[in-house]
């Protein structure tokens, strides 16, 4: 019995490890979402920004346009400012001399006859562009700034955090106003503009996380295995700061948003045909007191829903990530079902 | 090669900070064969954990700097190997065991992951080989493989200190540190922890040192024993001999101090006196002060290691004439 293949030996012994070994990421993501799914408001959150994300895809199809409404992008004079579920006069008479009415989309149209509902949904597509885009670029490089700062130290701290310090000392929005101005205007110049004053946040967060987590013993136990800096930090550290970053990130897609609408809203974001929230809310600020609510009220709802869908989707992400406030496969269902069981058998003994 | 796996000669390790310089480890030296169980005995602050980690390479610094003698491992000088090579070292042929399983785990990840990273680094495994071979490690230390996917939190700390185990021995390496592990722990855990210890020691042929406060482990688990006083080995013995025929006043402090249980004793008879500031040491021998049979002499003279029987070393001014 001395030549046994110690690997057949194991496996017969224990059939679990083939099992553990299969564990791949998509398993651990399935985990996350287990417990993300069972916070009611965050998946509301997540299920607005997926309808706010079948909204772009499917912009051009919500509002294709009419014969006399030709859509979100052109000027239709005859049928500006309608309110939605008002007609207007085409300026066409039928056989009988009759002038024609026409109804515009649900969400009206604006001072130039465009159709309000295909300019919000056109719109979705430049916002959720500029705010994933933004907290990717100015998350990866707070991140890794925020990285080097707190687990070095020393000289590299000093320079990476006084150079933060310089783009904490201007106020966000001047930042990217200046920014914004002094390049061209266009989707790069915003993501720019919005991102710069995203980086300090990531970099301070992870810092501050860094410092804390790098004198654990669970770091110098991997140092004492023999894992050099890099995978330290990228395996070790910064999976244990991931939850205050993703918070972060979630409520700085929320703040890129915000940015870039107002950008939009002070004009210098993108040019004015372009169907960007921030823009429609200036161009209906106009007409808000004429009494055409409608120019203001649906971009303006429509970016304060998005903010608030991801900022709860945050909220549960943070908690769905932490494995310290996990409760481990535990599920309210299951646990009635055994209290009821072990009340069935009590009555049952009773009854005997 | 020599006859010893790690040899450590005169090992002085400082740490320079603001307040002064302090002096964790001074002239310290002990060896170690093949198998055998170090004890490194001494209070809190004797620079037992220093120690280890001077061992190890992982010495914080700045502040703190190896400033002197010679840490020979397998024929090679540890202090004069890079931090690449070191890297190397680290976890495959010399690994740690920590004071505190609930803090050397890493929170985020699978305890049979945290197994299979030391595989993954020292080992040329694939990662589905690496895990298979942390759920046998798992098993080696008395725990289900099917809980390798659970994170440390769900386990208690005996088992994490198990899993801490299996981490340190999974590369099967020729030295193992444990500082102090089962100080965090209650005292029926720590009898299970010791003997899955000793039986893993013999399994995988690992020399051992055992960094610990405790008597009692070092008469239960070590060969000999290396009695540290403000950061130097005042005596080095078998642990027979030590145990029988102490020479340093320190170690015969430290015995008395334990109660005899065959004795009606009134109170414990503590050594008086404090531990000295490591920052501020006393000239000469560091233990005159407390010590009940200080002479001028020993406030001047920093006393030899001298030998008194064979293999039975003494750093002590009542015992010079006796060596060299």
């Amino acid at each position: 019995m001395t030549n046994v293949n110690p690997q057949k030996q194991m496996s017969k012994e224990a059939m679990a490890p083939e099992k553990f070994a299969g564990t791949k990421r998509l398993d651990r993501f399935m985990e996350v979402w287990r417990r993300f799914r069972r916070n009611p408001l965050a998946v509301a959150g997540l299920v607005m920004i997926l309808l706010m994300g079948v909204l772009a895809i499917s912009a051009d199809w919500i509002a294709p346009g009419t014969e006399f409404d030709p859509g979100y992008d052109i000027q239709n004079l005859p049928a500006r400012l309608v309110r939605p579920g008002d007609t207007f006069n085409t300026g066409f008479l039928d056989d009988y001399g009759n002038p024609i009415y026409e109804s515009v989309g649900i969400f009206g149209t604006d001072h130039l006859g465009r159709d309000m509902l295909g300019r919000i949904a056109h719109g979705s597509r430049i916002t959720l562009l500029v705010a994933f885009l933004v907290v990717t670029i100015s998350m990866t490089l707070g991140v890794t700034l925020g990285a080097i700062a707190g687990f070095y130290g020393g000289v590299s701290d000093n320079i990476i955090m006084r150079v933060i310090d310089v783009i904490l000392a201007m106020p966000t929005i001047l930042l990217a106003i200046t920014i914004a101005a002094a390049l061209d205007p266009g989707l790069h110049t915003i993501i720019i503009a919005v991102g710069v004053g995203a980086i300090p946040g990531y970099a301070r967060i992870t810092r501050a996380q860094v410092l804390t987590l790098r004198d654990q013993e669970f770091v110098e136990a991997a140092r004492s295995v023999g894992a050099n800096d890099f995978r330290l930090i990228r395996k070790h550290i910064l999976p244990n700061c991931m939850a205050p970053i993703i918070v972060e990130a979630t409520m700085g897609l929320a703040g890129a948003i915000a940015s870039a609408a107002a950008l939009s809203f002070l004009g210098i974001g993108l040019a004015p045909p372009t169907p960007e929230w921030g823009a429609m809310l200036a161009d209906g600020r106009r007409f808000m007191l004429a009494g055409e609510w409608h120019m203001t009220v649906f971009p303006g709802v429509a970016i304060a829903m998005i903010i608030f869908s991801l900022n709860m989707m945050g909220d549960g992400l943070r908690d769905a990530f932490d494995p310290r406030l996990r409760s481990a496969g535990f599920s309210k269902k299951r646990f009635k079902r055994q209290l009821q069981a072990i009340e069935a058998k009590k009555a049952g003994a009773k009854e005997v | 090669m020599s006859e010893y796996l790690l040899d450590v000669k005169n090992l002085s390790i400082y740490f320079f900070i603001q307040e002064g310089t302090v002096h964790a480890v001074n002239d310290l030296t002990f060896t170690l064969k093949p198998g055998e169980t170090i004890g490194l005995v001494g209070e809190t602050g004797a620079g037992k954990t220093t120690t280890a980690l001077g061992i190890m390479s992982l010495v914080q610094s700045p502040p703190g700097m190896v400033v002197d003698g010679q840490i020979v491992f397998e024929g090679r000088d540890l202090l004069k190997l890079s931090e690449a090579e070191m890297r190397k070292v680290r976890g495959s042929k010399i690994s740690m065991i920590f004071q505190d399983p609930m803090t050397s785990l890493n929170p985020v990840i699978p305890v049979g992951d945290q197994i299979a990273e030391v595989l993954l680094l020292h080992e040329n495994l694939s990662a589905a080989d690496a895990r298979i071979k942390a759920t046998e490690m798992l098993t080696k230390v008395g725990i289900r493989p099917e809980r390798a996917k659970e994170y440390p939190h769900q386990f208690s700390g005996g088992m994490r200190q198990r899993v801490g185990i299996a981490i340190a021995l999974a590369c099967n390496p020729l030295l193992l540190i444990a500082d102090e592990p089962t100080t965090a722990l209650d005292v029926t855990i720590q009898a299970q922890v010791l003997e899955l210890m000793k039986a893993l020691k013999v399994e995988f042929n690992t020399s051992l040192i055992m960094i610990t406060h405790d008597l009692g482990i070092v008469a239960e688990i070590c060969d000999k024993v290396a009695i540290m006083y403000a950061g130097s080995a005042v005596e080095t013995a078998d642990k027979y001999e030590l145990f029988r025929n102490p020479k340093h006043p320190y170690t015969i402090g430290l015995l008395n101090s334990i109660p005899d249980i065959e004795k009606d004793e009134e109170s414990l008879k503590p050594i008086k006196g404090l531990m000295p500031d490591p920052m501020n040491l006393p000239g000469g021998c560091p233990f005159h002060p407390r010590c009940d049979h200080a002479t001028s002499r020993c406030a001047e003279v920093v006393p030899p290691r001298v030998e008194v029987a064979k293999g039975h070393f003494v750093k002590c001014l009542l015992f010079e004439e006796g060596g060299a």
